[in-house]
């Protein structure tokens, strides 16, 4: 399949400076980060908070510029000037507060800010709206007003807000964090369809390892570098592993990890209850 | 000694166009020692709730009483206005003393320049000495695993788990005998997640707080707390036990509420023919559970 | 209480007035305040009633939502006419120690009353009929031809749209801090003028901090939609000005010459009846 994008050896380090101003440490927020996403990929990126997978996302649609390596979304290099706004309208972002980036009070208004921007006709605008507030499943709220809305449709609206601009390729920096499960569900829901249905590339970074468990492939991230990497069944049974990080697994490949420890025959890459069920009736029907 | 809320009913916005029932005769009684979660979806009246135990919110129908004392009720025998004022005005710092809130996000209230001194402002509201305010913000902060390194240092600069910590030492300096958290996991990563409520359990079990926890992590009320009040359009649906609560699992969906992955499990598993015969609520639980069968 | 204030408030209904371009309500009301001020005489009221009233009707906007938003400004109402009726001195009415009512008094009161009243819903009914964002886009497009003097037009109605996005999530965070202040023994009621002020300290610094973190994520997810000035940017919404707008304006003109003409009607009929008294 296609690159959609990819990191060489990515690096972000800024300075801190010590209180009497006289000490300047040097932070190094992504030490060597080299990924490769493929189109219509569902990535999650795992991490516990200050492992740099933030950083990273902001590297895609340069809003952040490497102190070392390199980023490139569909062959162009982020630190090429010239090529910033094509790169964060092919790479579009959602943030973790569905209310600090919401700039318009009616939702259709908010959802063209990013196609007038781009200076699209006004015609081709109305039509872009009106098909990325249909792909979220929020045409009939185009009128309304954001205070108005749940945690979870404002984040859907803020997905519309993207979609409208065309892009080929989302990241999200924990767009669920806020919302209760009712949002959660919404906006995974909303994710998994567009990436079905418009083969989307989704980059999706969350805490929640629930979210992950459906994802093409799973990337943990640590220190500022990539510690794992692979499909769902690959990462979560490694569950020593995961919790050094500071991570879950999801509870029946706990469950699982458990019940191998204590000698029982079940996979290791058991992800959903459905999955236990049929491993334990196995197990039982030939004991 | 008990919160009591008697027949509670609180509408928003009454008497206009967006009037909306919060809250419709709720009986609940919460005992000291307790350590109670509340689940409930968003809209559910959760919050409305306890923002009313310690006198936020007034009801507009039905009482909040605290350990014997009516909270809303208007001092008898007196006549000035102004003593009147006064005296409800010394019962509400008396309620909100015993009564710790934390709101969701607390660290978006620290507003001093030291971490100290932002612990200190609850205790300096209800006009303690110096040396008595000092001893409490060193307790709060070795409550909430806040080393003494920390004091002098702006709230600003620690990082979001450690800031939260700042903000619950801040409500535990006051030292409540019940202590209620808005979500105070929300936001926080899984490290973060288990740090806070595990200290939580500790404030319970160790000194003797009574606890209220509003979750919308089913798995973790079913891992920390005694006693499940699940709210749904403004109304106690289920109170009880984990246990029995989550044993009800199409009255919480019914009410937009999940039970425990774990629990789920152990539902399905009794359907193909296991013997688990009980809700099952934790991994602990299941894996012995399991093994019992499995190896016999 | 903070409900029943409609001016500012939008009230959405499709009606005649809510399509008109948002250019012609600005210049509309500014010319129909123009023209209150003009007015002299009950005839001249009169007019001014009767031509908003017909406005009420064509935008569809219910009388009783209206006047509850006069609710409000009752109080100032109040106080503008009795301040009138008891300061303006002529032929006294009524006395009583050394309060004097007089008849240019009560004349000037009313006149006053009736002025601010109609200036009121005059002003509500652009605001109602037109969302804050209509509204901006209008102000922004009429003050375009300031950019060759270098006003930042554009940033300006930026800044206004977003303050409006963002007042209600402040004041909603304001009353959350406050509940939680007050939760930790906070006291905003007693107290003197300073220890009141004092008060507000643990609730302005965090308001302070978190408008500033908002502003700096909305600045970043602004950036990261491809934000940058109104260089190059096109609008979903261009404004532009149809037939209605066309017929709504020299209804307006009209409107305004009457109430101006109005003022000289009386005269008008005062130079008939001499000329008559002539003849």
């Amino acid at each position: 399949m296609e690159e959609m994008l990819r990191s060489e050896d990515l690096e972000f380090a800024y300075t801190v400076e010590e209180e009497e101003g006289a000490t300047v440490q040097t932070v190094y927020a992504l030490r060597g980060v080299s990924v490769s996403v493929r189109r219509g990929e569902f990535i999650v990126v795992l991490g516990h908070n200050g492992s740099g997978k933030s950083t990273f996302a902001r590297h895609v649609n340069a809003l952040l510029q490497p102190s070392g390596g390199s980023m490139w979304i569909e062959g162009m290099n982020t630190a090429q000037e010239d090529k910033i706004w094509l790169i964060r309208q092919k790479a579009g972002m959602i943030f973790q507060n569905p209310d600090n980036q919401m700039v318009a009070s009616i939702v259709e208004e908010d959802v063209a800010f990013g196609p007038e921007n781009l200076g699209m006709q006004p015609e081709r605008i109305r039509l872009n709206v009106q098909q990325a507030l249909e792909a979220v499943g929020m045409s009939k709220y185009r009128k309304s007003v954001p205070t108005r809305l749940s945690g979870g449709q404002k984040q859907r609206i803020a997905i519309a807000g993207v979609l409208a601009m065309q892009p080929e390729c989302i990241v999200l920096d924990e767009p669920t964090a806020m919302l209760d499960p009712k949002g959660r569900r919404e906006v995974m829901d909303t994710l998994w369809k567009l990436n079905r249905e418009q083969h989307m590339t989704v980059i999706h970074i969350t805490h929640y390892m629930e979210e992950a468990v459906n994802a093409d492939r799973i990337i943990v991230m640590d220190h500022g570098q990539v510690v794992l990497e692979g499909t769902p069944r690959e990462v979560f049974p490694q569950v020593e592993v995961l919790r050094s990080y500071g991570l879950d697994v999801p509870p029946m490949t706990e469950l699982a990890y458990r019940l191998r420890q204590s000698g029982v025959d079940v996979p290791a890459d058991i992800l959903t209850t459905q999955e236990m069920v049929s491993a334990l009736c196995r197990l039982k029907s030939k004991t | 000694m008990s919160i009591e809320i008697k027949d509670v009913t609180y509408i928003y916005d009454q008497g206009t166009p967006s009037e909306s029932t919060a809250l419709s005769h709720v009986n609940l009684t919460i005992q000291k020692g307790e350590f109670v979660g509340i689940i409930g979806h968003t809209g559910s009246g959760k919050s409305t709730l306890i923002q009313h135990l310690n006198g936020l919110i007034r009801p507009t129908g039905g009482q909040v009483i605290c350990d014997g004392e009516d909270i809303f009720a208007a001092p008898t025998g007196v006549k000035k206005k102004k003593e009147l004022r006064a005296l409800q005005a010394a019962k509400m710092k008396r309620v909100r003393q015993k009564v710790g809130l934390v709101f969701q996000y607390p660290e978006h209230q620290l507003f001093e320049m030291t971490v100290a001194g932002d612990i200190a402002f609850g205790p300096k509201n209800l006009g303690l000495g110096e040396e008595e305010i000092e001893r409490r913000v060193d307790q709060a902060m070795a409550m909430v695993g806040l080393s003494d390194e920390y004091k002098e240092k702006s709230p600003f600069e620690l990082s979001g788990g450690q800031k939260r910590r700042v903000a619950i030492a801040g409500v535990l300096a006051m030292q409540p005998e019940y202590l209620i958290l808005d979500e105070p996991t929300a936001g926080l990563d899984p490290r973060g997640r288990d740090e806070i409520l595990t200290q939580v359990q500790q404030l319970q079990k160790q000194q003797g707080i009574t606890v209220i926890l509003v979750s919308h992590s089913m798995e973790d009320v079913a891992k920390y707390v005694d006693r499940i009040i699940a709210m749904g359009e403004g109304r106690v649906q289920l109170d009880g036990t984990p246990r029995e609560v989550f044993a009800h699992a199409e009255r919480l969906k019914a009410i937009g509420l999940d039970i425990p992955q774990v629990t789920q499990l152990g539902n399905l598993l009794a359907e193909q023919g296991f013997s688990v015969p009980e809700t099952i609520l934790s991994l602990d639980e299941m894996q012995e559970k399991l093994l019992h069968i499995l190896k016999g | 209480m903070l409900r029943d204030i409609t001016i500012g408030q939008y009230y959405d209904v499709n009606s005649p007035v809510h399509r008109l371009d948002p250019r012609t309500k600005i210049v509309g009301t500014v010319l129909y305040i123009i023209g209150l001020f003009c007015v002299k005489n009950i005839l001249g009221f009169l007019v001014a009633g009767l031509g908003l009233l017909a406005i009420v009707r064509v935008a569809k906007i219910p009388l009783a939502f209206i006047l509850r938003g006069l609710k409000t400004v009752m109080v100032l109402l109040l106080f503008t006419v009795i301040l009138n009726i008891f300061l303006v001195k002529g032929d006294p009415l009524w006395q009583w120690g050394f309060l004097t009512i007089s008849r240019q008094g009560v004349y000037t009161a009313v006149f006053m009353a009736l002025r601010l009243v109609l200036l009121i819903i005059g002003c509500s009914m652009m605001t109602l009929t037109t969302t804050p964002i209509e509204l901006t886009d209008g102000i922004e497009r009429l003050l375009r031809p300031l950019k060759r003097i270098n006003v930042p037009v554009h940033d300006i109605a930026m800044i206004m749209s977003i303050a409006l996005r963002f007042i209600p999530i402040l004041l909603e965070e304001t009353d959350k801090i406050m509940k939680a202040q007050t939760a930790r023994g906070a006291d905003f009621e007693s107290g003197g003028l300073v220890a009141k002020a004092k008060s507000l300290i643990p609730v302005l610094v965090p308001l302070f901090i978190s408008a500033f973190r908002r502003a700096d994520e909305l600045a970043t997810a602004m950036e990261a939609r491809c934000y940058r000035g109104d260089e190059g940017r096109t609008r979903m919404k261009e404004l532009k000005y149809t037939a209605a707008d066309h017929v709504a304006r020299g209804l307006m003109v009209l409107f305004v010459a009457a109430l101006i003409a109005a003022r000289y009607l009386p005269s008008v009929t005062a130079i008939g009846a001499f000329l008559l008294s002539w003849w």
